[in-house]
């Protein structure tokens, strides 16, 4: 999942988008408004973290512009007052969801992953696809109730075709989202890991979770239990 | 710049008296000498008036002391009027003969007077008058002339023209002394007015230097208020000034003692940490957090009580209702997930007198607890009494709080100090928020089976 983190104080960016890198995330940082604003515009991202008091341009009037222009990411706002007034202003503008600095991680991880899920259209933070389940919160996948060894990067993929499930997604969107800005695109990574999901999810070959659509990447076929 | 400004103006016109006095004395002889220029002429013209009636009786006298007999006019020597028996009277008479152009007869006062050239015989028809003034060297005369005529025996008509002159000089003389009279009056009300209206300015804006001089006793620091009678003109800005001077002092004490507060409930925290940095072995990151926990309600806690202004008799009205339907549509996007069902019923006409950031933080706390910890269900009604009190109800669907918990979680000032982490603060921001305003909070069950909470503003 591509996220972008827009905050200008360094040590907190720094950290927010060591920890999300951590825990997988793609991570574009800006640390001011202008910054933000051209990067929202240009890339086509899953979520935005956005402090509201940014130099040159401030949080609200980012957020207000990007809607304006049919930017539809869901958006996480970090406010340091934590009144009410910022809060509404800011939902007001077009964002999702608020955090009050200092936050706990734990806490920043929950909305996150909320909001992703959210803007995909699913309630719960399990999905499940017949005898597939996958732990949107704990980042894992269980098969027949047996969780399977995923690695960081098959699990991401599986999420992002699971939570556009019946979509075809090319494997450009799928590099651009697994993958920050300077990878190679041509590499043939992705269909290494879709190879390897198919075993791992698929062994018999009954099942065939994710098809191949000729010419347009791949799709997520199994019907959701929710 | 305000002060450069105001010294850039005339000394006289920096004070509301000089304006009124340079007002006054501008407007005074403009409306004197309109009222002395009218009197003037009203006088003139009556003046006028009475001499060409005075001269028409005379001209009727002399018609009827004349006689006319063996083709011409014959007046008796003795004249009723002795002016126009004596020479140089200043009034005389002079009868032409139409037919002929001379005169026929003079009274016994037109001697040595003479009738100025430029004066020119009137062709009247008979029975017509004509009044009016010649101007000349000797001096102005008025004159009245009229036309009649005599029938003789054989029924032929003689017409001539009775002429009476009258000097200008006594007319003069009284016009004269009546302006003369007219002005001096004149100017003793207008300078009586004028004293008379100093003393009255003086009277009417003492009242404004009072206020003025109990404001600088106040700035001073010798009034904590302002305290005069006032009249009901000022009444009013004296109150907003007091409750500015007190809602001033409030939030000094409230800002100092919130600072206080702060430095010492900070200190608790601090000290668990340094403790447990100092403790031999691996550095205990759970009670670290829970102290920063600690801290960061302190803050928070701290820091709205500070921010939430006592009623400002300045303050703009905000509607209730809009600002909750601006919450609900943000707190719907939060807890969307839980697909809350919110009704709204309140009046349009409800208004909150006061700061829209504190009316924000009102709703947005309650509505906040409700949508968390309701099961999907929020009513909001409110009731406008008839002394513009507004009464707000927020009810939910949830568990509710036990009643002995209810009085716990409205305690102002103390819950930040000794609540666990997680747990809110915003009853209380909210209890101190309304307390501002002089308000009130109830906390309830609801009927809905959660919690009911009711304030009044």
């Amino acid at each position: 999942m591509r996220v972008l983190v827009v905050e200008d104080e360094d040590k907190l960016r720094g950290q927010l988008v060591e920890v999300l890198q951590q825990n997988q995330y793609v991570i574009d940082a800006a640390k001011d408004g202008k910054e933000a604003l051209y990067l929202g515009q240009e890339h086509n991202f899953d979520l935005a973290i956005v402090d509201l008091g940014l130099p040159k341009i401030n949080g609200i009037d980012v957020i207000k512009k990007w809607r304006e222009n049919d930017i539809a990411f869901p958006i996480l706002i970090l406010t340091a007052r934590g009144n009410w007034q910022d809060k509404v202003e800011g939902l007001d503008a077009g964002a999702d969801d608020y955090l009050v600095k200092p936050f706990h991680l734990e806490e920043l991880f929950a909305r996150v992953k909320a909001l992703l899920r959210r803007s995909t259209g699913h309630s719960k933070s399990s999905l499940v696809f017949g005898n597939i389940m996958l732990d949107l919160s704990a980042k894992q996948v269980h098969l027949n109730d047996q969780a399977v060894e995923l690695t960081a990067y098959e699990y991401n993929t599986l999420e992002y075709l699971a939570l556009h499930r019946g979509k075809a997604i090319s494997k450009t969107e799928l590099t651009e989202h697994l993958y920050s800005q300077d990878f190679d695109r041509d590499s043939n990574v992705i269909e290494v890991f879709v190879g390897r999901l198919r075993k791992k999810l698929d062994p018999n070959g009954d099942l065939k979770p994710i098809s191949t659509v000729r010419g347009q990447g791949y799709r997520f076929v199994l019907e959701n239990n929710e | 710049m305000n002060k450069r400004s105001i010294c850039s103006r005339p000394l006289f016109t920096q004070s509301i008296m000089g304006r009124l006095l340079i007002a006054s004395l501008v407007l005074l002889p403009l409306f004197c000498g309109l009222l002395g220029f009218s009197l003037d002429r009203a006088f003139t013209q009556s003046l006028r008036s009475s001499l060409q009636t005075q001269l028409t009786l005379q001209v009727y006298t002399l018609i009827a002391a004349a006689d006319f007999d063996q083709q011409q006019l014959w007046f008796p020597e003795q004249l009723t009027d002795d002016r126009l028996n004596q020479p140089s009277s200043e009034l005389f008479a002079v009868v032409f003969s139409i037919n002929k152009g001379d005169p026929v007869w003079k009274s016994p006062s037109a001697i040595n007077q003479t009738i100025p050239e430029t004066w020119q015989r009137q062709n009247l028809k008979t029975g017509q008058s004509d009044f009016s003034e010649i101007n000349s060297v000797q001096g102005g005369l008025f004159y009245l002339q009229y036309n009649v005529f005599w029938e003789d025996d054989t029924g032929v008509e003689h017409p001539f023209q009775f002429v009476v002159f009258e000097s200008q000089k006594k007319t003069r003389k009284q016009i004269s002394s009546y302006r003369q009279s007219l002005w001096g009056w004149l100017t003793a009300i207008a300078l009586s007015v004028t004293i008379i209206q100093i003393l009255i300015l003086k009277w009417g804006l003492k009242p404004i230097h009072d206020v003025t001089r109990d404001l600088k006793h106040v700035q001073q620091g010798q009034f904590p208020r302002l305290d005069g009678s006032y009249p009901s003109e000022l009444k009013e800005m004296a109150d907003s000034i007091n409750t500015l001077l007190s809602n001033e002092v409030q939030q000094r004490t409230r800002y100092k003692n919130t600072m206080s507060d702060l430095a010492h409930s900070l200190k608790t925290p601090l000290a668990v940490m340094q403790g447990s940095l100092h403790k031999p072995g691996t550095i205990d990151t759970t009670e670290i957090n829970q102290q920063i926990n600690r801290i960061d309600q302190i803050i928070s806690y701290q820091l709205k009580r500070t921010i939430s202004a006592p009623a400002n008799p300045f303050s703009s009205a905000h509607s209730i209702k809009e600002n909750c339907e601006k919450v609900v549509s943000a707190l719907q996007k939060v807890y969307r997930e839980k697909n809350v069902n919110v009704t709204i019923d309140l009046s349009e006409k409800m208004t909150f007198m006061g700061d829209k950031g504190d009316l924000l933080e009102i709703l947005g706390n309650l509505l906040d607890n409700a949508f968390k910890y309701g099961e999907g269900e929020v009513h909001i009604s409110g009731k406008y009494s008839e002394s513009r009190e507004t009464s707000i109800c927020i009810e939910d669907n949830g568990h509710g709080i036990s009643e002995e918990n209810r009085r716990k979680v409205l305690q102002r000032g103390e819950r930040a100090d000794t609540s666990l982490p997680g747990q809110g603060i915003g009853l209380s921001v909210v209890t101190d928020i309304i307390s501002s305003y002089k308000g009130s909070i109830k906390l309830a069950k609801s009927p809905l089976g959660g919690l009911a909470v009711t304030f009044k503003l």
